[in-house]
């Protein structure tokens, strides 16, 4: 699954950030989901029980949190939810932006003015939002 | 307890740790557009596959992705799924390139975009334990090269024209190569149709490893896609001989 891939890009990253020494005093990891990438959190859960399992970490609890994606036109400043725009979009369409969002591009234009030029502001990918250890 | 509560993106720290192991990396790249850098990627992928190497082929111009159609990979098909998304194989080289994502339009976007794309498929590709993985870059001086040059150990390989125009903007790659010690492998020259050393002697007066030439064949299209043809035409022997010096580096 393509979710394991970034399952293991957060256990990685913790692992490599924090000194080794402290790795097993952490408790909890919260990990935030761009809800643009349409991830499919069970499995992603899943995969993180699975591969923290071999690690320093395999004590740690983790905890989900989705951040919800919005993006905003380069071009006229419009601000707009993404789930608004998905309403149009096929399976197909929603599956490439699934494993590479900068597809979004492709299919997706400003509301107000039609522009392909727009950032994702919020909800992009996947991120470690807090680590909190014992003591 | 401790907390730390600053919001980090995980992926350029895995993509990291993950290609760190893979030692022979090689950026095919210019700083010219149009000089041959997907065309040689492909060849040269689809040489080392026949050598019997276990060889990569990542696609990283975004714009213009073409090396597709150097290997004749079926586009229409999505990479299957294991812990990632596993390359396809085409002319028995693991592919990987954004046009499967893209069904072949146009990805229109601003730099970070560009950066977001590159680190999501370095991500999410699963490689098989690779020999090689050759990078076919895109044109010019920006975003992808610095991302390469950040966060893998890619070797370079830089491809010309004998013209001075392409020269021109290939020492500037050169320039910053140098600048940043980066690994560097040498050039090639491609297309060539005059015999002459311009090149030869370019490399010479400054120092970097002259890799050998690949001559210009108009009916070059015909090896897309095709071992067979490749491996029984001059352009296999034009390759086999960089290989021959290239190898000789790494
Ligand atoms: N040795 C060669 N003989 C004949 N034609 C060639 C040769 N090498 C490349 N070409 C042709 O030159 C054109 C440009 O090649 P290619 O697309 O590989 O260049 P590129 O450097 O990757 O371009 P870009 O900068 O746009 O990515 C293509 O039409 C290709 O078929
Ligand atoms: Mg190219
Ligand atoms: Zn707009």
């Amino acid at each position: 699954m393509h979710e394991w891939a970034l399952a293991k890009s957060v256990i990685d990253a913790v692992i490599n950030i924090e000194k080794e020494e402290e790795l097993p005093s952490i408790t909890e990891v919260v990990v935030g989901i761009g809800e643009l990438q349409d991830i499919d959190i069970d499995i992603f859960k899943q995969a993180i029980s699975d591969i923290k399992l071999n690690t320093p970490l395999n004590k740690a609890r983790f905890v989900y949190k989705t951040i919800p994606a919005f993006l905003k036109c380069n071009n006229c400043g419009h601000k707009w939810p993404y789930k608004k725009s998905i309403e149009h979009l096929s399976e197909e369409e929603r599956e490439n932006i699934h494993f590479v969002p900068e597809t979004a591009h492709i299919y997706i234009h400003c509301p107000v003015c039609g522009s392909m030029d727009f950032e994702m502001i919020e909800g992009r990918g996947v991120f470690i939002e807090e680590i909190k250890k014992a003591h | 307890m401790k907390r730390s509560k600053k919001r980090i993106e995980p992926r350029k720290i895995y993509v990291k740790t993950k290609y760190r192991n893979i030692e022979k990396i090689l950026a095919i790249s210019s700083g010219k557009g149009g000089v041959g850098k997907s065309t040689i990627s492909g060849f040269f992928s689809m040489y080392l596959a026949q050598k019997g190497y276990k060889v990569g082929l990542l696609d990283l111009d975004l714009y213009g992705p073409s090396c597709h159609l150097v290997l004749g990979a079926n586009i229409k098909e999505y990479p299957k799924e294991e812990k990632g998304v596993v390359p396809p194989v085409a002319q028995g080289v693991y592919f990987m390139s954004s046009v499967f994502y893209t069904e072949n339009r146009p990805l229109v976007v601003r730099g970070s975009g560009l950066n977001d794309a590159a680190i999501e498929l370095l991500t999410i590709t699963n490689w098989p334990d690779l020999d090689y993985l050759i990078i076919d870059m895109p044109p010019g001086l920006g975003d992808i090269l610095l991302d390469v040059s950040e966060l893998l150990p890619a070797r370079f390989v830089v491809i010309t024209n004998q013209s001075r125009i392409s020269m021109e903007s290939v020492n500037k790659l050169i320039s910053y190569i140098k600048d940043q010690n980066l690994p560097f492998l040498g050039i090639v020259e491609n297309m060539k149709m005059i015999e002459d050393n311009f090149i030869e002697m370019e490399s010479k007066t400054q120092g970097i490893f002259y890799l050998g030439k690949v001559d210009f064949y108009p009916d070059i299209e015909k090896y897309y896609g095709n071992k067979r043809e490749f491996s029984n035409s001059k352009l296999y022997e034009d390759i086999s001989k960089i290989w021959e010096k290239l190898n000789g580096k790494i």
